[in-house]
Order: structure tokens, then sequence, then C-alpha cells
């Protein structure tokens, strides 16, 4: 297990330093001066010089390339250009909202998917089925821009529920966090239902039956525990899609996350705000795979990770 | 069931946990105002920032030595009394009494600090430009200040409208910003949580009378709707700009909100390259100017929130020139200047066009539809435009290369006329200044930099009355429209006063009824 582990985490290197590279690449190559947006086109030309090389963008891109991936081996992700403060510290105050934002939405999306899968699969073709899936497939079309303000406005405006945005106590968190949540739920909704109804007409589950053993026995000791390998696979892959995607829920409930501190920097060519940012997110990324592969052999038992005697 | 019943469970508690944790009392009974932002300020220092958010926040922590007034003129702030010496000196005496937030006394050093700091390249100010003029500043007390320049350089006191640092008093570098922000002005800084909001509380030994309010609290709220939801909630008291001129309309039916809208100095335009052989003519300029109907833009898709400009000035300004040549939505004539540029319709009325231009913008939803509005005027008169709008640090990049035939954009905060220089003088192509279009004259240069040393105000006026009816003939710019500020506020809140240039100094003297 703990080789397995330590291979992962080897094999996860590469990954992030491909991203890394091809952010650092894309950042540069798209036209946009931070030089002329620091200072502004009044500015004398020895002082934007100067800057350039106060910054270091004066140098060749590969020179930069290369202090860039120094800099990351030993934890530094450089000072942001517009704010001039060093982006782990940025980072360190933005992240823990947006994990707070992601963690919430995951948790509400899951309450509502899990029970809603299971009763719709093990009730099929019956109303609630009919009305869950119906409500999934809206889950999965409405898009966050939309759903948010829609949500404000009826539980914030007309009921007066919650708060309209900001982050504070867990009423600033709901909103958002369904908004952001809505569209995994749909799916990990829709996902567990087919997955149960695979389940059930597996021959163990017939055996179950014919031994006299009780519906809810059969669903919570049978049923369950083997459908869930592929809605943890889905659960994992759309918690990196949550994090990633939280920018626009971010904007709209002016979620001090993340998201809104990377708009900002790509808007004012921020260099190493913006790389600061898509590492963090895409190394949670890689986490969550992880954890996620390790979750299955705790689900399954017959899975086990014995990767050094491949 | 079983985990159908626990999520049921963990479901209505978290609901009812939120709803116990949702009900807040009126900060407004508290007296703390709360004030909707749209972006979140970049930096404090008043000496690093530009942006609109930073410059109205830093207004109320920093006093300055002087400020505008609606005119443009300026007006004393810290400084007591002043003297020009000769063209060159300025001496400025400082109110005693002053003190920062911190309670240290505010003296001529602390100015000359502020300045000599900003102008130290090892900062990297993007306002360093502006003070080139300066030669030296010297204290010879505590309460006065000289300002030696090395020429003549009429617009001296609008440009010291620069927020005051308290010098460092413990082994800080020079330039290194001060914690705490701590300035001298109207309100001090509490506290701010970057993207989400920012404390500050009124400074009851402000020099200037103190604050009637207890608290302002900025919301930063980027999305324009939901800010619009927050005012009508009632958990933001007061925003200013951004919105939707249709959200205005309803805004203004309601009687539980109160509305001012003042002409502003906010200018938009549409520049030309005037590099490029086709818009390198004045009568194809001319004829773009007759097509644009700016009247009717303004109705429908800025809601009546603008108003014609004839120039960057606004009338406001007390340099504004009013007898420039205008141009009017003249189609049929837009058509005879192309026909006598040498650019006739191929067939009348049909499919074909005179040219094609290039129309460059951000990818701002109002500014794409004002683009759209546009490329349909000028394919009335028969040029074909095709738009392209792009990300906003794209599109600026190819603006400052003079990557673009034509374009529009909105000049924020013009407040005094040696913006000339900066816009059209020859020295001022970039990567030396905002001359994008590349327009070139020789008369223009030397009007304007008369108008940097006169120092008579009549004759400055008349320098740059000139200035404006040049540039209305050779049109560099087609001037579209100045933008008019509006407040929404709820009506407990009394005394805001909007400001042409939209800053927030009046919270100073707003109380809640």
């Amino acid at each position: 297990m703990r080789s397995y582990l330590v291979r992962r985490l080897v094999l996860a290197l590469p990954v992030v330093l491909g991203v890394a590279t091809l952010v650092f690449l894309l950042i540069h190559l798209i036209p946009g001066d931070p030089v002329e947006i620091m200072l502004g086109e009044s500015a004398l030309p020895a002082d934007r010089d100067a800057l350039r090389e106060a910054l270091g963008l004066d140098r060749p891109i590969l020179e930069q390339y290369g202090s860039f991936l120094w800099g990351l081996c030993r934890g530094d992700l450089g000072v942001s250009l517009q704010q001039r403060r060093p982006v782990t510290a940025l980072i360190g105050e933005h992240y823990p909202a947006t994990l707070e934002l992601t963690l919430a939405a995951m948790l509400i999306s899951l309450l509502i998917a899990l029970p809603a899968g299971i009763l719709s699969g093990i009730r099929q073709y019956s109303v609630w089925d009919h009305s869950t899936m119906f409500l999934a497939l809206l889950g999965v079309s409405m898009p966050n821009f939309w759903l948010g303000p829609l949500l404000i406005w009826v539980f914030s405006i007309q009921l007066g529920w919650f708060p309209v945005s900001g982050k504070g106590g867990l009423a600033h968190l709901l909103l958002p966090a369904l908004t952001l949540g809505a569209s995994m739920a749909a799916i990990v909704a829709r996902m567990t239902r087919s997955s149960v109804l695979e389940v059930l007409r597996e021959d163990y589950v017939m055996t179950a039956r014919a031994k006299g053993l009780s519906e809810a026995r059969i669903v919570l000791k049978h049923v369950l525990r083997n459908a869930m390998l592929p809605v943890l696979t889905v659960v994992g892959l759309q918690f990196g899609g949550l994090l990633a995607g939280s920018i626009i829920t971010e904007t709209i409930f002016s979620w001090p996350g993340l998201g809104t501190l990377m708009v900002k920097a790509i808007q004012t060519r921020d260099y190493p705000v913006v790389q600061g940012c898509v590492l963090v997110i895409a190394l949670s990324y890689v986490l969550v795979n992880l954890l996620t592969d390790l979750l299955y052999g705790v689900i399954d038992p017959r899975i086990r990770y014995e990767g050094t005697r491949e | 069931m079983k985990p159908l019943h626990l999520g049921l469970l963990c479901f209505t508690t978290a609901i009812i946990l939120a709803l116990c944790g949702c009900r807040e009392e009126d900060p407004l009974l508290q007296g703390v105002l709360v004030v909707g932002l749209e972006a979140n300020p970049t930096n404090l220092d008043p000496r690093l920032s530009t942006d609109a958010a930073s410059s109205r926040i830093n207004e109320l922590l920093y006093s300055r030595l002087f400020r505008k007034n609606d005119a443009g003129e300026p007006v004393e702030g810290i400084v007591e009394e002043w003297e020009q010496t000769d063209p060159t000196t300025y001496r400025f005496r400082i109110r005693k009494g002053i003190r920062f937030h911190d309670g240290r006394p505010l003296d001529a050093h602390d100015v000359r600090y502020t300045f000599r700091s900003m102008m130290d390249p090892a900062l990297g100010s993007p306002l360093r430009s502006s003070y080139q003029m300066i030669e030296s500043i010297e204290c010879p007390d505590p309460h006065t200040i000289l300002f030696r320049l090395r020429e003549p350089y009429a617009s001296l006191l609008i440009n010291l409208d620069l927020g005051i640092l308290a010098r460092p008093t413990g082994q800080g570098a020079e330039g290194e910003s001060p914690a705490g922000h701590i300035g001298s002005g109207p309100f001090q800084f509490v506290s701010w949580t970057q993207n989400h909001k920012i404390r500050l509380k009124a400074n009851p030994d402000y020099f200037d009378g103190a604050p009637r309010i207890r608290e302002i609290l900025f919301k930063i709220v980027p999305d324009d709707t939901v800010r619009i939801l927050e005012l009508r909630k009632g958990t933001i008291h007061l925003l200013q700009n951004d919105i939707e001129p249709e959200v205005l309309r309803s805004l203004e039916r309601e009687s539980r909100f109160t509305v001012q809208k003042l002409q502003g100095t906010n200018y938009s335009y549409l520049g030309f390259n005037l590099k490029d052989p086709i818009l390198g003519s004045l009568k194809v300029r001319q004829a773009i100017a007759h097509a644009i109907d700016r009247k009717a833009i303004i109705e429908h898709l800025l809601g009546g929130l603008a108003v014609p400009a004839t120039g960057v000035m606004s009338p406001l300004n007390w340099s504004y020139e009013p007898a420039v040549e205008a141009y009017g939505y003249d189609p049929e004539k837009a058509k005879r200047l192309l026909d006598e540029a040498g650019y006739e319709d191929p067939d009348g009325p049909g499919p074909a066009k005179r040219f094609t231009l290039v129309y460059k913008t951000s990818q701002n939803e109002l500014r794409r539809r004002i683009g759209e509005a546009i490329q349909g005027l000028l394919g009335e008169v028969g040029i074909d435009v095709k738009m392209r709008s792009y990300e906003w640090g794209t599109f600026f990049s190819d603006i400052r290369k003079g990557n673009f035939q034509i374009y529009t954009l909105t000049w924020v905060g013009i407040t005094d006329p040696d913006i000339y220089y900066y816009l059209f003088h020859s020295k001022s192509i970039p990567p030396d200044g905002a001359n994008r279009g590349g327009y070139l004259n020789p008369e223009m240069d030397l009007l304007i930099e008369r108008g940097r040393v006169l120092q008579d105000r009549e004759e400055r006026k008349e320098a740059y009355g000139r200035i404006q009816k040049t540039l209305a003939r050779d049109l560099p710019y087609v001037s579209l429209w100045n933008e008019v500020n509006v407040v929404v506020a709820d009506p407990r809140v009394r005394g805001f006063v909007l400001r042409p240039d939209g800053d927030f100094l009046s919270l100073k003297d707003v109380w809640i009824e």
C-alpha cells in the first residue's frame, strides 16, 4: 500500500511539471505586457525598462522558466506583480475559501444525490424515479450563472432566508454551495441510479433474496457497496471539476476564493499569481484522484494495490 | 431507508442552522454605511494604485496637499496658504495640528517623504512620470515645503492631489508600503478581506470636521445583478455607477430608493489609426463622424445615461471650449464625403461596400452592443465593418501597439487639460504616451507646450480653446459621449453629493436619518 502511494505521488510529479510548463508558456505567449498594465501608458521608457529588469521579465524566456521551476522546487511561487505580495500568501488567503465552498458543494450534492439515486434505482419507473430523474436533468442543464441569481432571488430576496452574497457563517455558504453542487448532484444521482439498477440484476442479489433477507438488508449490505465504485469515480472527477469550476459561482456570490483572485490576475497579466493558482488547482485535482483510487480499496476489498510486484 | 433518513436529517439540520444564523441587524441603525464596490482595490498605497476602486478608498484614507473641485481646479487640502515665488518655485504652508490615524503629527517631512519615495524608480510607481518636472523638494521648517521645478509647469497644483503617507520611523525601506494604511483622511483603515470587504471607521480628529457616520463597509460584489439584489435586500445602502439602464429605470419607479444623476468626466471616443491609408484621409474620418447617430445610441443602448461630447474635456471643466466644429448625424453628408474622398459606393444601395474596416473592442457586453450599433450605422453609408472583440489584456495590447484601424474606449477621470500632451503630442506616440493613432501636428505640439507653461489662467484657457478647435477639425478621435454618474441609495442615507469624477469624498458629510 505504502509503495503504491509513493509510486503514485512520484507519477504525479510529471503531471504537475507538465501543468506548470503549459501554464507558464500560455500566460507568456498571450498578448499583453504586465509592465505596461502596472505602470500605465505615461510611464517613462527608462522606468519601464527598470521595472521589467526588476521583475526579471527582460530575461530570455527559458531563463525565466528555469527560475520559475527553481522557485517552485523551493516552494516559492514568486511575488504578485500587481499587489506586490508573495503569491503563496495570496493563495493562502484565498484557497481555504475555495476549498470550503467546494467541500460544502460536494457534501450537499452527495446528500441529495445518493438517497435520490438509490431510491430511484430500487423503485425504477415509479413517480419518485421519474420526478428525480427530471430534476436531475434540470440540474445538469442549468448553468451556474443562471441558477445562482435565481436562488438569490427566491431565497434571499423573496423569502429573506439567506444573505445575498459574501462570506460569513453557514447561512452565507448554503446558496453558493447549492449552486456549485447542483450539476454534480444531478450527475451523481443518475450514475447512482444506473449503478444500483445494474447491481440489482446480479446473481448474488437474487441469492440473497432467495435466502429470505429483507429488502433493506439486501440494499444496504449487498447492493450499495457494489454500486458505489463507479459512483466514487464520478465523484472524484466531479470534485476536481468543482474546484476549477468555482470561478463563476465565486464571482456571483462575491466569494473571496481562488477563482476571484485568478480572474483578476489574468486580466492584469499577473503571471506569478495565475501560475500559482493553476498549479494549486492542478495539484488538488491530482490528490483527489489519488484519494479516490485509495478509497476503491476501502470499498471493495478485492482491489489491492500491490504495485511493486507488477 | 437509513441513508435516506440520514441524508434528509443532515440537510434539514443544515437549513435550520443556516436560518438561525442569517438574521442580521440592519447595520445602518448602528451607524454603519454599506457601500457596494464592483472590484477589489489593487493597492491601498496611494503611490502605487491607479484603478478606480483603490483611488476612491484612498481619497477617504489619506489627506492631500490639494484636491480638485467639480471644474477640475485645485482647492487647498492640508495646505493653509501657498505662493509661487518664481515661475519654477512653489512654497506651501501646511496646516498645524493635523494628525495621522496613529496619533503622529503630520508635517512637511511626511509630504517630502511621500513625493520622494513615489519618485524613486525603485518603487516602480505608475505615477512617477507625472512628477518628472520636480527638481527638488525642501522643508525649511516642519510646516513649510518648497517644490522646485525644472521648468515652469502650470498644472503642478492639480498634480499635488496625492495621498500623504506617514514617513517610516522604524527600519523599513524607503519605498516600502507602510503597514496598516495609516493616513490622515476623514476615515481610518480597520480591515480588508481581499475580494470581499473593506472596513473603515470615522476619524474623529479629521482636520476638516469629523465624519457624521461611524463606519463604512465597502462590500466587493463583482456581479452587476447581485449588486442590485443586495441593494434591493437592503444589505447595500449606496451604489454608484455600473447599473444597467433598464435596472435603473425600475429602481427609479420605487419610492424606497433615492436616485441622483450628474454628468461625469468619463469620456468615450472612437479612435482612428491615422497611419492607415484609408483613415489617413480627413474626409473619411469626417464621414464616419457624421455617420454615427450618437443620440440614438445614448437613448437606446445607454438608457439616456450619457451626454454627447464635443471633445476630451467635459463642459464642466474650466478649460472647456464650446465653439468647436460639431459633427451631427447626417448620413447623406457622410456618403458625399466618402465619394469626395474617392471611395464611391460600387453598387449604391446594393450589398457591395466602399471599403472594409476592422473595429476592435473589449468583451464587455455593452461595448459589444455599442460596436454592433456603430457597425450598422457605418454599414448604412457603405462602410463594411468587421467587429473583433478581445479579452481586455489582448485588446489593450493591440491598441498600444497600433495594431488596429478603429476602436472605442473611455478615458476615466479627466480633470486637467494637460492630458492633451499625453494624448496628442508627437512625443507621446506609444510606447511613450497614449497618442495611439499617431496624430502628428507641429502646430498642436506648440499649443500643448504653451498650455503647459502659461501661468495666466485666461491665456491658458485660450490656448486650450485653440487646441480643442484644432482637434475637432483634425479628428484624431470622434467624440462620442460623457457618461452620466448615477447613485442609488437607501433614502435614510442623506447628504451624499455626486461628483463629476465619481469620487466618494462626500461620504464624510453623509448622515443617517
